[in-house]
């Protein structure tokens, strides 16, 4: 049996900065992925005829500061553009607003005095999007909260918000568990700009506008933005793979030792002390430390097992709800497709098709009783093909649907096909000539993400990110500083503290919560 | 008639009386205005078709807090509450899941639906009662301003920290989740039968305007748990005469007190000068002086409709502009020539004399829900049904009953538009033909009926939008939020301005705890002493 100092499970972002960051420390790090690269759900597929992207991720948005310095992966080619990717929020009436750079810091097509308002709303969500951006780095408060330390922490985080003034303060504690829809209500009269930024508030969780707590989906992804590499920009397809890359080849450079096609079906366990892993193919590898970037439901209920947890720890577990409720479209195109607006819209923009507030919300009334949206809001991105590919010069539409549900009354298999022309038919009404253009497209749901990707469920983060699921909640509280009961196993997903997109901090902060353990 | 008291209270709600009676109890003399002929505001019994008392509004006593009970005497001013027998819920496909008083007959009930869920729900109860046992100390204490560095407000601050920090890990955790969670999320991780989710989900939907999947929810099902009826947790009362027999009894004590109390006299407006109030302007044009004036309508009345702005700041004003109070609930009261027959249920049934339900599945009322969002009133709604008249004889001549139908959702206005009488009688016939589905005959036994929507609740009982709690309950408007940041400790930024109505924390229900908690602040700035009103967790 192959010995190790640290196993890590999984080469996903988060698995990678770990055995990177604990290769850096002159550990022995082997990692382990069940796919045949590197990357999870970011890593680039052969799509069509030997074209490759990333499958599932379509924007490099928020990828941390702190992991870019710390890993040093500037020295490696990171893709972005230079200059922000505006959002155009399609409307029913072609009045499109367009957001300018960094949420909104300009809008076209807004009346001056509503402008005045959302400028001040902005930086409101700005303003207290802070706390989230002080906790992210933060280890979050666990088993061991009752020290002065971790007391303190938090003590600190309280003054810091309170000395920005009492008003301030005061508006942060009564907005923070609001629904988004009230919020903009409040200020905003135009009808797709409320939609946009429901959208944006929304995507990827399980709540719709009007549901309570929904306005920290959008205080998250400015949190975010704020923390990321480059404030300002935001990269296709490019960015994301170079990040991927960058990652590996600094794991690499480290000395980490990869196996790929090497799924892992258990912890080797005695005692509450894991030794261990052992592989579907039956070899076996030990190692003193486990890390595990797969999701919690998988690394507890799955690979630790029930009957080596507290029955306390199993059931909250078990209440994770991972179902996944985000669809990808990827769709190649001859060339860019001509938009009918009377504003000059090209492929350097970001479109969103939420054109009102109701339409997210009665969209999430669909996908609470799993059924399919009756007019799907989504987002799309479009990128032009300059690899040595067949495709070359053609361009490739990535587009993210928001409220599909994991499982769909009736089944996926007749709904498939119905969900993807009513998107192709929202873009064709803006984009008239898209159909004939259309060289390939390709569909991928929640379930099948879940096969494809090894990820439980299918969703994104892991699990639903929401207010019981966050910080010192995320994934469990006896788990939550990612270390756990079992000694020698850490957690480092996107299910933990912070989680999320391509922010990395998870990884991070584990591995160097993983460096403190050791030092005691 | 005298013209100059210390103290006025604007409406007699239950909370106003509360209100009045401690401050009068204290030695101020106290005066109540009410612009309606009847008293006690929502908590009221009235005798709209002969022989039949309606308990119209409010319908069912269980917050009422036992200290103000005592404090006031109110068991000898002739307050009686009656524990609730039971309660069921009737299925599409004809059964039925009663639940009972009795904790193993209760158990066995839930073992024909599901022997798993029937075991959970001792967890079930045992989790509840803890976040039961954390919270209600809490509701008759005012909420710290966590923004301020004021002495009082820092160490509550710190007696707030101080339970937390007595929690054990596994348990802050608990709390955190139960606190944020919504209903459905909540039950799922203890049950797995959808009668038996619906059944409990109940007290987590009334009189809010959210669904059952909304998050925030698993919070107000305590917000209904926490009755104290012979010091039972989770146990519902009816008052002995219907709801007014509260608001009777409070009257009486404070009458005896040497209160004094005025119908039908609407105030207009708060009369203030130089930032100061001096008294109130009644809408027939009587003048009352005191220079203190407490309000028990809820927060957007008091400061929209009774103050003049020019003295407010404009940031306040927008802040009370921005509170939320969306009526949620309708009602239809139904006096009944005998009793309904309920296939499979005997009359006798206790389970009947409880709270009845024809929603048996979370997504039915999620559904609900979701018809008003979309502005209209459920097409498939969600009914408490109760007949007091089981438990109560002296509402009604026997043989007769009256039935209380509180009715989920029902907007304040349809489709933007105000309602209608043909709304209204649609939105009835919604009702009656639900219940017409689960019962037959039921049509023909109805002697009487009243439909009240949100708009008939503004307009007779003074409630903005109908909101039953004067105010959504979600976190944004609760404790120290509660009704706006920096004003949850019932002043106003008018100097002898007060509010003590469901607006303020710790907010709806007949809980009386807001009127009491308001009193306790005035006498505070009034350098008086109300030694007798004791801390709750002293009782506890």
């Amino acid at each position: 049996m192959k010995s190790y100092d640290v196993i890590v499970i999984g080469a996903g972002h988060n698995g990678l900065i770990v055995a990177s960051k604990l290769a850096a420390s002159g550990r022995r790090v082997l990692l382990l992925e069940a796919g045949e690269t590197y990357g999870g759900m970011a890593r680039s597929e052969v799509l069509f005829e030997g074209f490759q992207a990333p499958e599932l991720a379509s924007n490099a948005i928020g990828i941390s500061k702190d992991v870019v310095q710390d890993l040093g992966l500037s020295k490696y080619e990171l893709l972005f553009n230079e200059d922000g990717l505006k959002t155009v929020g399609l409307s029913i009436e072609n009045e499109n607003v367009i957001f300018g750079r960094n949420f909104g810091e300009t809008i076209e097509g807004l009346r001056e005095d509503e402008f005045k308002r959302w400028k001040e709303l902005r930086e409101k969500f700005f303003n207290q999007s802070q706390l989230f951006q002080r906790l992210a780095s933060q280890i979050p408060v666990g088993r061991n909260y009752k020290t002065f330390g971790s007391k303190a922490n938090l003590f600190l985080t309280a003054a810091k918000l309170r000395l920005q003034g009492k008003e301030q303060f005061q508006e942060l504690l009564r907005m923070i568990t609001m629904c988004i829809a009230d919020l903009v209500e409040e200020e905003l009269e135009t009808s797709s700009l409320k939609g946009l930024i429901s959208f944006d508030s929304t995507l990827g969780i399980k709540l719709g506008p009007r549901s309570p707590t929904s306005y920290l989906g959008l205080l998250y992804k400015l949190s975010q933005m704020k923390a990321s590499y480059q404030e300002k920009s935001l990269s296709i397809h490019g960015g994301v793979t170079s990040f991927i890359n960058a990652l590996f080849k600094s794991a690499e450079e480290n000395g980490v030792d990869f196996v790929f096609k090497g799924k892992v079906s258990s912890l080797i366990i005695t005692d509450s002390v894991v030794t261990g892993v052992k592989l579907e193919n039956g070899v076996e590898y030990s190692a003193k430390t486990i890390v595990s970037s797969i999701s919690p439901v998988s690394t507890f209920l799955d690979l630790v097992g029930p009957q080596n947890l507290e029955t306390d720890l199993t059931r909250r577990i078990q209440a994770l709800r991972y179902s996944g409720n985000t669809t990808k479209l990827n769709i190649i195109l001859e060339e860019l497709p001509k938009l009918h607006s009377s504003q000059n819209l090209d492929a350097n923009y970001r479109y969103v098709y939420a054109p009102s507030l109701e339409m997210v919300e009665s969209n999430f009334n669909s996908l609470k009783y799993n059924e399919l949206p009756s007019d799907p809001n989504f987002e799309m991105y479009f990128s032009k093909i300059s690899s040595g590919s067949s495709l070359n010069g053609a361009v490739m539409a990535s587009i993210c649907i928001q409220n599909t549900p994991y499982s769909v009354k009736g089944g996926w298999k007749n709904s498939k096909e119905v969900l993807m022309n009513k998107v192709i038919s929202t873009i064709q009404k803006y984009a008239p000539e898209i159909k004939k253009g259309i060289l390939f497209k390709s569909l991928l749901l929640p379930h099948e993400t879940e096969k494809k990707y090894f990820v439980a469920g299918g969703h994104w983060h892991h699990s639903e990110l929401q207010i019981d699921s966050l910080y010192s909640l995320r994934p469990a509280f006896d788990v939550s500083d990612y270390s756990t009961p079992i000694d020698g196993l850490f957690i480092c997903g996107a299910g933990t503290h912070p989680g999320g997109n391509l922010f990395g901090l998870s990884g991070l902060n584990a591995a160097k919560k993983i460096l403190q353990e050791s030092i005691k | 008639m005298e013209k100059n008291f210390d103290v006025i209270v604007i409406g007699s709600g239950h909370n106003g009386l509360v209100n009045a009676c401690y401050l009068q109890k204290a030695g101020l003399n106290v005066l109540v205005l009410e612009k309606n002929d009847w008293i006690g505001g929502a908590a009221v019994s009235r005798e709209l078709h002969p022989g039949i008392l309606y308990s119209n509004c409010s319908y069912v006593c269980s917050l009422f807090r036992p200290e103000i009970m005592r404090d006031l005497e109110l068991p000898k001013h002739g307050l009686q509450i009656v524990a609730i027998e039971g309660g069921t819920v009737f299925t599409r496909d004809g059964d039925y899941l009663a639940s009972f008083r009795n904790y193993h007959a209760k158990k066995r009930e839930l073992e024909r639906f599901s022997v798993k869920d029937s075991e959970s729900y001792s967890r079930y109860s045992r989790d509840i009662l803890k976040q039961c046992r954390f919270i209600q100390p809490l509701l008759m204490r005012t909420a710290p301003d966590p923004a301020s560095f004021k002495f009082r407000d820092l160490s509550e601050m710190l007696y707030l920290l101080r339970k937390v920090n007595d929690l054990t890990a596994s348990e802050l955790a608990d709390t955190i989740r139960f606190w944020t969670m919504s209903i459905s999320d909540f039950l799922d991780e203890y049950f797995e039968n959808d009668v038996i989710k619906a059944s409990l989900a109940v007290s987590g939907i009334i009189g809010t305007a959210l669904g059952p999947m909304s998050p925030g929810t698993a919070y107000v099902l305590l917000h209904h748990y926490m009755g104290e009826v012979d010091g039972s947790i989770g146990a519902w009362g009816y008052a002995r005469g219907g709801m007014g027999a509260i608001s009777k009894a409070l009257t009486s004590s404070f009458r005896a007190m040497g209160g004094t109390l005025l119908n039908n006299s609407e105030v207009e407006k708060v009369d203030i000068r130089g930032a100061r109030v001096r008294g109130v302007i009644l809408k027939n044009g009587d003048e009352y002086l005191a220079k203190n004036v407490v309000s028990n309508a809820d927060v957007k009345r008091t400061f929209l409709k009774l103050t003049d702005p020019e003295h407010l700041p404009p940031n306040f004003i927008k802040k009370v502009n921005n509170f939320k109070i969306r009526g949620s609930s309708g009602k239809v009261n139904i006096a009944l020539d005998s009793m309904p027959k309920f296939p499979g249920v005997s009359d006798t049934n206790p389970c009947l004399k409880g709270d009845i339900h024809f929603t048996d599945s979370i997504e039915r009322m999620e559904r609900a829900y979701d018809d008003w969002k979309m502005g209209t009133w459920s097409r498939d709604p969600f009914l408490d049904m109760m007949i007091p008249t089981l438990t109560d004889p002296t509402m009604a001549p026997p043989g007769k009953h009256f039935m209380s139908c509180f009715v989920q959702y029902c907007p304040p206005k349809v489709g933007g538009k105000n309602w209608t009488k043909e709304n209204k009688d649609a939105f009835g016939e919604t009702v009656i033909q639900q219940i017409a589905d689960y019962s037959p005959g039921f049509k023909d036994k109805i002697l009487h009926m009243e439909v009240r929507t949100p708009k008939e609740l503004e307009e007779e009982v003074g409630l903005t939008e109908g909101n039953i709690f004067q105010g959504e309950l979600t976190f944004d408007q609760l404790l120290f939020n509660r009704p706006i940041p920096g004003y949850a400790q019932y002043r106003s930024p008018i100097k002898g301005l007060y509010m003590c109505g469901s607006s303020t924390h710790p907010g709806g229900g007949v809980m009386g705890a807001p009127g009491r908690n308001a009193a306790v602040e005035i006498l505070k700035d009034l350098n008086l002493s109300g030694s007798d009103i004791r801390d709750a967790y002293e009782v506890l």
